[in-house]
């Protein structure tokens, strides 16, 4: 069992605490956002589905039991959220401009323009990745969490989440060719 | 140290004197780590913004649902296709069912001789007479026949 700060803090919550339900969501709430963000592709469904999954713990706060991190049982639950929004949505609106591509970086107008293509077009490369392959990268390139943490939040081994995560690699290889010369 | 596992260390961002000598030696481990590199190069240019909302919409989004509402579970949801063989285990168990238990047969009609025992009745004739003798009371039949 595991006996995280964050654990500590829910359990308060789930004791009637209720007001420290905030200080989790202050700590945790942009990370939720960008693990949805980098599932989905889209940043106003990011934080929708971040949103929702705080949502549900709050109010399942009286059954809350502490058997993995706080962190952990938060990004399983954002996951599961964004399977089900994927399920629903089937194809991410990959043409829709995202505001997280429009931030000004240099002042070389064809370089930026360039950077913008680019990213989308790893954007649209990583989203098309089946999904156990794409939350592996996500956890371990996105969101730094250490190989046992994100096997942990996928209910995977270390060596299948290595698996994955190798034929993420390879993938990424063949789809972003045109781009690696 | 073989290739594989130099390309795993490769994969996890690990460096050691061994990788570096095999790497030294293995043109194609070489190339593999530098599209390794350029991959991450890559990855880093996918960008993301920062969240606009805060607690206070989390806040309202709870104020705004309803007290009770039923959810689904937060983790561990059933896959489709366990939920799919759940439902054909069923009609299999059902149709097997079927087959095995024996169904009620029906019972047959009771003969006018068995109801007149159960009626206490000695003889089929004392229904007819029973009935013949109820009809002249209610004055539907007549000792000589149909009214």
């Amino acid at each position: 069992m595991h006996h995280d700060n964050d654990a500590q803090l829910m359990l308060r919550v789930a004791g009637g605490e209720v007001s420290h339900f905030r200080e989790l969501f202050e700590r945790h709430y942009s990370r939720a956002v960008s693990l949805a963000y980098r599932s989905l592709g889209d940043m106003d469904l990011a934080e929708d589905t971040a949103m929702e999954a705080f949502a549900r713990i709050y109010e399942s706060r009286r059954t809350y039991s502490p058997k993995a991190k706080f962190s952990t049982y938060l990004f399983r639950v954002v996951l599961n959220l964004c399977s089900n929004v994927s399920r629903r949505k089937r194809v991410v609106a990959i043409d829709r401009l995202d505001d997280s591509q429009m931030e000004a970086q240099g002042s070389d107008p064809a370089a930026k323009v360039e950077r913008v293509a680019t990213g989308r077009a790893v954007r649209e490369a990583v989203l098309s990745l089946p999904a156990n392959q794409r939350t592996a990268l996500v956890l371990t390139r996105y969101e730094q969490m250490s190989y046992v943490e994100a096997a942990e939040v996928m209910g995977v081994s270390v060596k299948a989440l290595e698996s994955l995560l190798h034929r993420a690699k390879a993938n990424l290889r063949k789809k972003l060719a045109y781009l690696l010369d | 140290m073989r290739c594989g596992k130099a390309r795993k260390l490769m994969l996890r961002g690990t460096e050691s004197a061994e990788l570096a000598e095999h790497l030294a030696h293995c043109a194609l481990c070489r190339a593999e780590r530098d599209a390794l590199a350029r991959i991450d190069d890559l990855l880093d240019t996918w960008r993301e913004g920062e969240p606009k909302l805060g607690y206070d919409a989390l806040l309202t989004r709870l104020s705004k649902r309803p007290a009770g509402a039923r959810r689904t579970p937060l983790v561990g949801v059933t896959p489709r296709w366990a939920t799919v063989g759940l439902v054909a285990a069923s009609i299999g168990l059902g149709v097997v069912a079927g087959v095995c238990v024996e169904q009620p047969k029906p019972r047959p009609v009771p003969s006018e001789q068995e109801v007149a025992v159960a009626m206490d009745m000695s003889a089929f004739g004392d229904v007819v007479e029973s009935s013949v003798t109820y009809g002249i009371e209610k004055g539907t039949l007549t000792p000589g026949g149909v009214q």
